[in-house]
């Protein structure tokens, strides 16, 4: 028995590199999702601030009040644009929410009348969509109290307490203010994905298509290296075939695969679950060619780097799970902490996520999509420049 | 054909090959005979175009391997030493996919395969994956996947290795029948009955160098040093009566006398002249020719299986 577990444990600890990564992949998640959820970093682990947009038409005292007001919460970012700017930043995805204030705002405020004020937001926000109602809905509330105390009191004792010393009226005034609030309704309009019922659809389709994607890539690449160690890819190379062919046969064969892949999972998510694909077709057929030619070139560049078919399975999944964890495939970005989201954009799933997003949930046009396509082919330039370059010095080596 | 010239091929600093020169004719059988880590297999790999030497140079007729390898690689079949198949494929396809990758007319490609996998004996296993092939079939597809362009040139590098000697035998049989069609073989192999079985030379490696190259004959007479005789007597003699001055060793209980001579004609007469005149009979006298594995015994003073 222990010649058996002895001779397990010699092979599982010889080749080093891919115990290293077998260690490296627990390790890796674990601080991964340490700071995906804000576990780790302590009390400098501050939350993100939510970048609020507004536009004050009224510009009166009370407006202004109530700008600087939501300006002093440390967890507020303001920002002033123009109306329509704001709600196309919205729609694009580049805000979450624009806070409108309407002329008569200040007027309306003491009356008790409808309010000119609306939140427009972007409903996939929804976590911070309520955290900003509930601090605007709170801050006008207790304005309205503050006003309509004033006025109210005022009234009232002039009219059946003629006589109260200014001092009485004074300390009625400041305990009515302090009761605070009365009932507040501002406008609450989602100026993105009105059509679409779910917005956890595209998330949960695009993010959990493009991860499976990269595992799909990965044990392709890594077949590279099975087919070294059985000996077919010297045979390969025996042939007229060069090695710039064989590599280029992988990453076409991989190709296929990965469109083949995404079709058929986003055809499952139209016929399962109504997921509209005739928003924008042509985007998304380039996004799929675009992702599928980004993952399969991520899955010829792991088989290029490593030397054992274990070192690509630990590899691959270190990379994949991390690129996931990171560009929002495993959890949303909006929940991680900023730092987290800053660095996302070195993720592939990143960039094919927003840009399933700016087609489904925003509902943009082919043009909003050139930024996603063109890094994504950024991405597959350096990935196959870098898979060439290592399958050269590594794979072809025979000894 | 093939003229290897001064080849040198190095790995971190050791080397696997070191110096190795030789020519095969058009047609010839030419066995590289070593023990394993002789430099063999890198040999076949540089031979083979994907494994530049470090020095020197390989030529295929009058081009230069490594200047015109694509082109020149049509002209060659390798038989790696590994079962380079795909298992879960069949023979047919493994086949037509090896051979694509030379010919592109696919009614001649499936033609072929099939002429092939008739000749290898698997034409009725033809479309069973390879996976369930025994170890002699994978090895029998393993050469029809390298002759399917019909290359003038074969490279085979221990296409026999781990299997049973029955299919031993049928490879033996293809590559006769291979020899017999002029093709050129280039064939290494630590088992020196294959090699003295259907080499027309054979060079003999160690240590990345060539130490001896000819026919067997040629190395017999070179490098296998003294004959053998085995004389079985009758009765036993007394050792004292033995000739003093012949290499001579007697076993008492063969009643054996073995005499190990440079000149054997002259010294066999002398013993059976001198057996006559003791008056005793002789039973049998057997010749021992060295083999191959003398010779590389008597070339590196070890074994082949050292």
């Amino acid at each position: 028995m222990w010649k058996l577990a002895s001779k397990d444990l010699y092979l599982f600890f010889y080749d080093k590199k891919a115990l290293a990564l077998t260690l490296l992949l627990p390790i890796g998640l674990i601080t991964l999702f340490a700071f995906a959820f804000g576990g780790a970093g302590g009390e400098k682990n501050e939350p993100s601030p939510i970048t609020l947009q507004f536009t004050d038409e009224d510009q009166s005292p009370a407006s202004k009040a109530l700008l600087a007001s939501l300006d002093s919460i440390p967890g507020i970012r303001l920002e002033e644009v123009a109306d329509q700017v704001g709600t196309n930043q919205i729609k694009k995805g580049a805000r979450i929410a624009q806070l409108y204030i309407g002329n008569g705002f200040d007027k309306e405020l003491g009356t008790g009348g409808a309010l000119p004020v609306a939140l427009r937001y972007d409903q996939s926000r929804e976590m911070e969509v309520s955290i900003l109602r509930s601090l605007i809905i709170g801050r006008i509330g207790k304005m309205q109290g503050s006003r309509q105390a004033d006025t109210g009191v005022d009234r009232i004792i002039a009219q059946s307490f003629p006589n109260m010393p200014a001092a009485m009226v004074d300390t009625i005034k400041r305990q009515m203010q302090a009761t605070g609030a009365t009932e507040t309704h501002i406008s609450m309009s989602s100026v993105v994905g009105e059509e679409q019922s779910n917005w956890g659809l595209i998330q949960a389709v695009a993010g959990t298509a493009i991860m499976m994607l990269l595992f799909s890539v990965s044990a392709i690449g890594a077949s590279i290296i099975e087919e070294k160690e059985q000996g077919v890819l010297k045979r390969l190379l025996q042939s007229p075939l060069s090695p710039t062919s064989i590599l280029s046969g992988k990453l076409l064969s991989a190709g296929i695969i990965a469109v083949f892949q995404l079709v058929i999972m986003f055809l499952f998510a139209w016929l399962a679950f109504g997921l509209d694909l005739t928003i924008n077709p042509i985007g998304t057929v380039l996004m799929i060619l675009f992702t599928a030619v980004t993952c399969a070139s991520f899955g010829v560049l792991l088989a290029s780097i490593v030397s054992s078919k274990r070192q690509a399975d630990s590899l691959g999944t270190i990379l994949v799970l991390s690129m996931s964890g990171i560009g929002g495939s495993m959890i949303p970005l909006y929940i991680m902490p900023a730092f987290m989201q800053d660095i996302a954009v070195v993720s592939v799933n990143y960039w094919s996520i927003q840009g399933f997003y700016d087609i489904y949930w925003r509902g943009l046009g082919l043009t909003a999509l050139w930024d996603n396509l063109l890094v994504l082919l950024g991405f597959s330039v350096v990935l196959l420049t870098l898979a060439f370059y290592f399958f050269r010095k590594n794979i072809l080596k025979f000894d | 054909m093939l003229r290897v010239n001064n080849i040198k091929k190095h790995f971190q600093q050791q080397a696997a090959v070191d110096g190795l020169s030789f020519e095969v004719q058009p047609g010839e059988f030419f066995g590289l005979l070593g023990p394993n880590g002789a430099g063999k297999s890198t040999t076949i790999h540089m031979i083979s175009g994907i494994m530049p030497p470090d020095d020197g140079s390989i030529y295929i007729g009058s081009d230069n391997l490594y200047n015109n390898t694509s082109s020149l690689k049509h002209q060659m079949g390798v038989v790696p030493q590994e079962i380079a198949l795909y298992d879960n494929l069949s023979a047919l396809q493994n086949l037509i996919f090896w051979g694509g990758l030379y010919v592109h007319d696919a009614q001649r490609l499936k033609a072929r395969a099939e002429a092939l996998l008739e000749w290898v004996g698997l034409s009725d296993r033809k479309k069973d994956l390879v996976q369930h092939y025994s170890g002699g079939m994978k090895r029998r597809v393993n050469i029809a996947a390298a002759l399917m362009h019909d290359p003038q040139l074969i490279l085979m590098d221990e296409p026999t290795v781990g299997i049973d000697p029955q299919s031993r035998n049928k490879i033996y049989e293809m590559l006769t029948e291979l020899h017999r069609q002029g093709k050129t073989i280039i064939y290494t192999t630590h088992y020196m009955n294959e090699a003295e079985q259907m080499c027309d030379r054979i060079g003999i490696m160690d240590h990345g160098k060539l130490l001896a190259i000819g026919s067997l004959d040629s190395l017999r007479n070179a490098h296998a040093g003294d004959t053998s005789i085995a004389i079985r007597l009758q009765q036993s003699i007394l050792p004292d009566n033995l000739p003093k001055n012949m290499s001579l060793h007697y076993d008492t209980d063969l009643l054996e006398l073995t005499l190990t001579s440079e000149n054997p004609h002259k010294d066999l007469g002398d013993i059976i002249h001198h057996l006559h005149l003791l008056e005793v009979a002789i039973d049998s006298i057997q010749f021992h020719r060295a083999d191959l594995e003398t010779i590389f015994l008597n070339l590196t003073g070890r074994t082949l299986r050292d």
